[in-house]
């Protein structure tokens, strides 16, 4: 418990600006929505116009509102979903490597408790701030879409549902950097290889969306396993997508402790 | 400045921040070719003012000059006749130790390969390991060698023996004073008196941030305090605590030791009317004086 | 020129790696072109009947992927942010590293100014991207003709080319001005690429929106496809907000670790 709790306030510095990019992101990104609105009817009128066919290939339905505060919400999911893979795999990467980095192993595992008991306080630590993050990013949404809502259908259900799905990509992407922590040889290391495979696994969504030979390779991409606008309007969850996300992150943590437990910790 | 001072330093403060003392105050001067001894506990401010004399900190207020120039404005044509050994050492990890040698000895002009042999033998260190690879006491002969390779007419040492073991401290000595002989001026800070002691002509003492006295070491020894012991059957102790000038006063079964600072004829007379079985007086040791000088301020 | 040296030879392995990721990147979606052009052709065609806010908000360039240099710029959108976080790191890391790696004792008490540290720093940066970009466009030179084959406008690959450099260029500045402003930066990574993210996500939100007064704030902005295209050059106004940025940051920079005290360990 005593680590947890230094964890967590070693941490409360750049957890506090990586909340307060968070708010201000949401708060720009919701000011754009007034002038987005403005071409109103117009898109949903085209839209209606077009064969059947071609509305699959958007990946949008017919009856959905174009110019709906919920809709242009679902934009932001990607913007989430960068700021919170790069959030907890460098996370998870700096709160195992840290203490060699810092040399500040040699005080805290010298202390009477297992180096698995270590590991499980920072593993605890990083989640109660991945949670804690997400229900920031939760509720200041849900708070401004709903000035911005005027449909009378409140939008929070469906904002929990897609900050649920969030929490996976966050436990996985955190299983991943805690793995790096552990396995690379330093703290320098474990942030490079984490950057190399948030950027690729971005540019694999890239690469994935033009061309559908590479459909594929979804799963290797976590920014491709989810549709917002699904998630957030039709319910659909795809439980699979999910389920590998905590199964890689389970991994990753299991990893994590096997690799530990058996590390030369420099001085 | 007058001709024969290498070190002057006038006022120097430094602030951490608003409220986080640093030193305050400091002045004094280390003269051409002498080795000079600053001391205190840690914390005191004595890396501070070193970090100060190289520009690696900036003062709040006042100055210091090294060889008659602003350190700094003048910092990097200073830094060209320093040899700097820091209190703890690290070096860039991915470099062989030669490497590291010719790299740092490439900042004073021309490689000079038997001056790194030379010293890297008597400080019996392997120019061909890694240094990630290197104990703490190897890397801090590495730092001794980079210090000393240009040949820097002042050398500044932060704590220098500190991970050495007594066989290397003696060679360290060895060396330094040799590079003293040669004209090199010394400014060595420690809070290990004895090391001090043993090669220090002058001391400052600081404290807290202050200079609390700059003195000739054979004064501090000599004039000031006599390390008296004497034993009796009777019990002594009482006689002695409340005369002027005595401090420190114990007593380990038969014997009473206390430091006596005054005219010794008083204390003779004194003496005299007791019948003692053992007299000693001796000089006493730097640490002695230090722990008092330091518990009569408290 | 010995600190710059070894400026150069500490930076060359993350150098080889981001550099010969841009060129991968490159390649592999040229690759891609032949097959995708009937896709965006037929994209485009749906498109052109959306008003622009619409195809802004949701992430369609304004351009026509059908053609090459339309899908070059597309494959530029993310070169450039590749391209940006090395920036970063590269300003960021180069001027902690004494402090991180605590050799600024041994650096700094060598007779060398601190202008001539930063100047030696900031030049192994100059050179790694300045190289960086010149062999991305070597590269280019040399593979488009044989993934592509078709003939395209060298010119229009040149200016999206090096608008990798120039969105660099912005990020060492900043990267610098974060490096000497922190007192002891304990970690490179997150800084880079939380800042880069941010800044690239400031682009997506603006896109949203066609109002130019906004788009300063990011350097995302400044050098995008559709106005390369357009123009057949660089905007002037955001390049010469581009440069100043630039300057700015690095003066700063230089003028903060002139005068930065160096704490032990």
């Amino acid at each position: 418990m005593n680590i947890v709790l230094r964890e967590l306030r070693a941490h409360l510095r750049s957890f506090l600006i990586w909340a307060g990019t968070m708010v201000f992101l949401i708060f720009a990104g919701l000011m754009k929505y007034s002038a987005f609105q403005k071409t109103g009817e117009a898109v949903n009128e085209i839209f209606d116009s077009l064969p059947a066919g071609l509305q699959a290939i958007l990946g949008m339905d017919a009856e959905m509102d174009l110019t709906s505060i919920g809709v242009f919400y679902s934009i932001f999911f990607l913007y989430f979903l960068l700021l919170m893979s790069v959030h907890s795999t460098m996370l998870g990467a700096s709160i195992i490597a840290k203490e060699e980095r810092d040399k500040t192993a040699d005080f805290l595992l010298v202390k009477p408790i297992r180096r698995s008991r270590a590991v499980t306080a920072k593993v605890i630590a990083a989640l109660i701030m991945i949670f804690l993050f997400n229900q920031i990013t939760f509720l200041v949404s849900a708070v401004m879409v709903g000035q911005y809502n005027l449909t009378g259908v409140s939008l929070t259900g469906p904002i929990f549902r897609l900050m649920a799905i969030l929490s996976a990509v966050q436990i996985l992407f955190l299983g991943i950097g805690l793995f790096l922590g552990a396995f690379a040889r330093n703290a320098e290391r474990a942030s490079g290889i984490g950057t190399g495979i948030i950027l690729g696994t971005f540019l694999l969504k890239i690469l994935i969306e033009i061309n559908q030979d590479f459909e594929g390779l979804t799963f290797l991409s976590p920014f491709s396993y989810f549709n917002a606008y699904e998630i957030m309007f039709d319910g659909a969850i795809p439980f699979g997508y999910v389920v590998l996300c905590i199964g890689t992150a389970i991994c990753g943590i299991a990893g994590t402790y096997l690799v530990y437990r058996k590390r030369d910790l420099r001085s | 400045m007058s001709a024969s001072n290498v070190i002057e330093i006038r006022n120097l403060t430094k602030y951490y921040g608003k409220k986080s003392r640093g030193i305050l105050d400091v002045s004094f001067d280390v003269m051409e070719g002498e080795i000079f001894g600053f001391i205190g506990p840690n914390g005191a401010g004595k890396s501070t003012t070193i970090r100060t004399l190289l520009s690696l900190i900036y003062p709040t207020s006042g100055s210091a000059t090294i060889f008659g120039k602003d350190c700094i404005r003048f910092g990097h044509e200073i830094r060209r006749h320093i040899g700097y050994l820091p209190s703890e050492v690290f070096y860039y990890d991915n470099m062989k130790v030669l490497d590291l040698l010719k790299y740092s000895a490439s900042f004073y002009g021309k490689v000079d390969m038997k001056r790194i042999e030379e010293l890297s033998t008597i400080m019996d260190l392997d120019l061909n390991r890694k240094i990630d690879d290197l104990s703490y006491g190897n890397k801090k002969k590495v730092g001794i060698v980079q210090g000393l390779l240009h040949n820097p007419k002042l050398i500044i040492l932060d704590e220098p023996t500190s991970g050495l073991d007594p066989l290397m401290q003696q060679k360290f000595f060895d060396l330094v004073q040799l590079e003293n002989r040669k004209g090199a001026t010394i400014l060595m800070s420690s809070h290990i008196l004895p090391e001090v002691q043993k090669l220090c002509s002058r001391v400052a003492i600081i404290k807290e941030g202050r200079i609390m006295k700059i003195e000739d070491i054979r004064t501090l020894r000599n004039t000031a305090y006599k390390k008296i012991a004497v034993s009796a059957e009777t019990d002594l102790q009482a006689d002695f605590a409340k005369m002027a000038g005595v401090t420190n006063c114990q007593r380990i079964d038969q014997e009473v030791t206390f430091l006596f600072k005054g005219n010794v004829n008083d204390l003779v007379q004194v003496l005299g009317t007791r019948s003692l079985q053992n007299l000693t007086i001796e000089e006493p040791d730097l640490d002695e004086i230090f722990l008092h000088y330091y518990q009569a301020d408290a | 020129m010995q600190i710059f040296r070894m400026e150069l030879w500490r930076s060359l392995r993350s150098w080889v790696y981001y550099t010969a990721s841009l060129i991968a990147i490159l390649v592999i979606f040229l690759t891609f072109f032949m097959t995708f052009r009937e896709d965006a052709a037929l994209l485009d065609e749906l498109l052109q009947n959306f008003p622009p806010e619409f195809r802004a908000a949701f992430g369609f360039a304004n351009v026509d992927l059908s053609q090459i240099e339309g899908y070059l710029s597309f494959i530029f959108s993310y070169l450039v942010l590749i391209g940006a976080v090395y920036g970063m790191k590269l300003g960021v890391s180069l001027l902690s590293e004494e402090s991180r790696r605590k050799t600024a004792d041994f650096l700094l008490s060598k007779p060398v100014r601190r202008d001539q540290v930063f100047l030696a720093k900031f030049s192994a940066a100059m050179v790694c991207v300045i190289v960086q970009n010149l062999l991305l466009f070597a590269a280019g030179l040399a593979l488009i003709p044989i993934l592509v084959r078709e003939s395209y406008d060298i010119g229009i690959f040149a200016l999206l080319s090096f608008s990798v450099l120039l969105v660099q260029l912005f990020f060492i500045g900043l990267g610098q001005v974060i490096a000497s402003a922190v007192q002891t930066l304990k970690q490179v990574m997150p800084i880079a690429l939380g800042v880069v993210f941010f800044f690239f996500i400031i682009e997506l939100i603006n896109q949203s929106l066609l109002e130019k007064a906004l788009t300063y704030l990011t350097p995302f902005s400044y050098f995008k496809g559709a106005s390369i295209l357009h123009l057949h050059g660089y905007d002037t106004s955001y390049l010469l907000s581009d440069i100043v940025v630039f300057l700015v940051l690095t003066l700063l920079a230089a003028w903060l670790y002139r005068r930065k005290d160096i704490h032990a360990t």
